[in-house]
């Protein structure tokens, strides 16, 4: 089944597009909870909670994490995951309706390498930091963290990532089956040596690592990184929830896994990266568990994040292939792979410069993902009313009734830019300078709104009076008989 | 872009989904008290926790 998949991505990326019928849904209400919790427990929530601690206490951090993975995860829930869910249809084939069917495939190739390449290179600096740190507490060495021996070690992540994904994407199921549950107990055991080893006070009293001078300003940049980790699973909670059998399961497991798992594992991050005084979670584990169980720690952390790894650039690259048509397709697997991986490769020689900035990172995310949100839960729940024609998603260019002008619907786009230009002026992701206003606000939040307005009002000024994208005659229900949609299409 | 085999799957499941008889429990909207007992539950849970650590 491996080397089929490899030697027929293509044929596996095209099937995926199609719609499911209800005997294929295989998830409900805790078959879904189980997946959420085994994404929402990975080594990221460790990576997201330590940031968190450079600016906020625990009682603060406990505050901005709820609340911010609360709003995102409700909000990225919603728009994708209800929409998937109700038709059966993967994300992308259904965002055919917002960017346009060339929109879409726009919005792919250049979104998916680039969070590609993010994500894998701080994984893979992580791997990296992780054997380091074990080679310097059994044998004694004195590697630096952004060294020679780290640069080697995260291009190692990268090529086993490489040669795992080339051989199939089997370690997806080892992430369930094997890492998720592994994960969850190694923090269940760090937050037990936490509180064992440090008293409610000392905890509460423990001082933010990097603060800003005011404490609402530190607040409000906690809530940011937390809206942006909800944010974060934007890329492929629509995918999965297409396979769960009714709107409740499609719902509500992501405030048990994606929601209350995250905020868990964040937390426990964040009480470690305070107690310790570091951000880097490959710090921790020696300090908190001695040299066996630190050494056993990063170990399967390291582990952990080529699983992720590969997991994620296995969904990013078929969401590529998709995207990309046949000029993609021709491309042989390996090739396909190495190039997915290569802007990583590249990453890594300056591994402070983004590991260490993590947090800049996960305001980058926020910066693209908000606005992504906010369009398309306005399109789908406000300008077309929850009805979409299946058929229609199908259909040609120009035939189906999601046409936009060439393939592009750029009202879609001008709401995404003016919501990510938002998100700019309040809070710079290149240096994490913020305007006045951004602590009462936020940067996301305005960057949803200014999306969802700018998205609502182009819409109906300008796109339905043009007679496209399908807005002007809904559809009269979601699964009409063929010959009422036939009517409705001419 | 598309294959034969591709086209008449498609066509098939299309097929299904757009019989009159067909249901699938999917469709049906989330129910409006779910949206209530989100709505509700969130305002308390912020509310609440700005009460109790926000830097005031």
């Amino acid at each position: 089944m491996v080397k089929q998949e490899a030697d027929t991505s293509s044929t596996a990326g095209e099937f995926t597009e199609l719609p499911v019928l209800p005997h294929e849904r295989l998830w409900g209400f805790w078959q879904f909870t189980s997946v959420n919790v085994g994404l929402a427990i990975a080594t990221w929530a460790f990576l997201t909670g330590g940031a968190i601690a450079m600016f906020v206490g625990v009682k603060t951090a406990i505050v901005a994490t709820l609340i911010g993975n609360l709003i995102g995860v409700v909000l990225v829930a919603a728009a994708t995951c209800l929409p998937s869910a109700k038709y059966g249809v993967e994300q992308y084939t259904l965002l055919r309706t917002v960017f346009g069917l060339n929109g879409v495939r726009a919005l792919v190739a250049v979104m998916m390498p680039l969070a590609e390449a993010g994500w894998n290179a701080v994984l893979a600096i992580m791997f990296g930091r992780a054997v380091t740190n074990v080679s310097n507490a059994v044998f004694g060495t004195d590697f630096d963290p952004n060294g020679p021996m780290v640069i080697g070690m995260s291009l190692l992540a990268l090529l086993l990532g490489w040669l795992i994904l080339v051989r199939g994407p089997v370690s997806i199921e080892w992430v369930n089956k094997i890492v998720a549950p592994a994960l969850a107990v190694l923090t269940v055991v760090m937050l037990i040596v936490l509180l064992a080893g440090n008293s409610v006070a000392e905890l509460s009293a423990a001082k933010p690592l990097d603060a800003f001078a005011q404490d609402r300003l530190n607040f409000a940049a906690a809530l940011e990184l937390s809206f942006a980790t909800g944010f974060s699973w934007w890329t492929i909670m629509g995918n999965l929830a297409r396979l769960t059998r009714t709107q409740r399961a499609a719902f509500w497991p992501n405030m048990v896994g994606i929601f209350f798992a995250s905020v868990v594992a964040g937390m426990v991050g964040t009480m470690a990266a305070l107690v310790l005084g570091e951000v880097d979670p490959t710090v921790w584990m020696v300090p908190l568990g001695g040299v066996v169980l630190g050494v056993l720690a990063l170990l399967f952390i390291a582990f952990a994040n080529l699983t992720s790894m590969v997991s994620q650039t296995y969904s990013g690259g078929l969401a590529i292939i998709r995207a990309g048509g046949s000029a993609v397709r021709r491309i042989p697997w390996p090739v396909f792979v190495a190039l997915l991986y290569a802007p990583s490769a590249i990453v890594v020689f300056w591994p402070a410069a983004l590991y260490d900035n993590f947090f800049k990172f996960v305001a980058w995310i926020g910066l693209v993902m908000a606005p992504l949100t906010a369009v398309y839960l306005t399109d789908f729940f406000l300008l077309r009313r929850r009805r979409i024609v299946v058929r229609e998603l199908y259909q040609p260019e120009g035939t189906s009734r999601y046409s936009f002008w060439f393939g592009v619907n750029p009202a879609a786009f001008l709401a995404v830019g003016a919501g990510a230009l938002t998100y700019f002026l309040l809070l710079n992701p290149i240096t994490f300078e913020s305007d006045a206003i951004f602590t009462y606000t936020s940067a996301s939040l305005p960057a949803f709104v200014v999306t969802a307005v700018v998205h609502a009002v182009l819409t109906v000024v300008w796109v339905r009076p043009a007679g496209k994208g399908g807005y002007r005659e809904p559809a009269a229900a979601a699964t009409v008989p063929k010959q009422e949609v036939e009517e409705a299409i001419g | 872009m598309e294959t034969a085999d591709f086209r008449r799957e498609l066509d098939r499941r299309l097929a299904v989904i757009e019989d009159p008889d067909h249901h699938d429990p999917a469709a049906d909207d989330l129910p409006r008290a779910d949206w209530l007992w989100l709505l509700i539950g969130s305002l308390v849970l912020i509310v609440a926790s700005l009460a109790w650590g926000y830097p005031w």
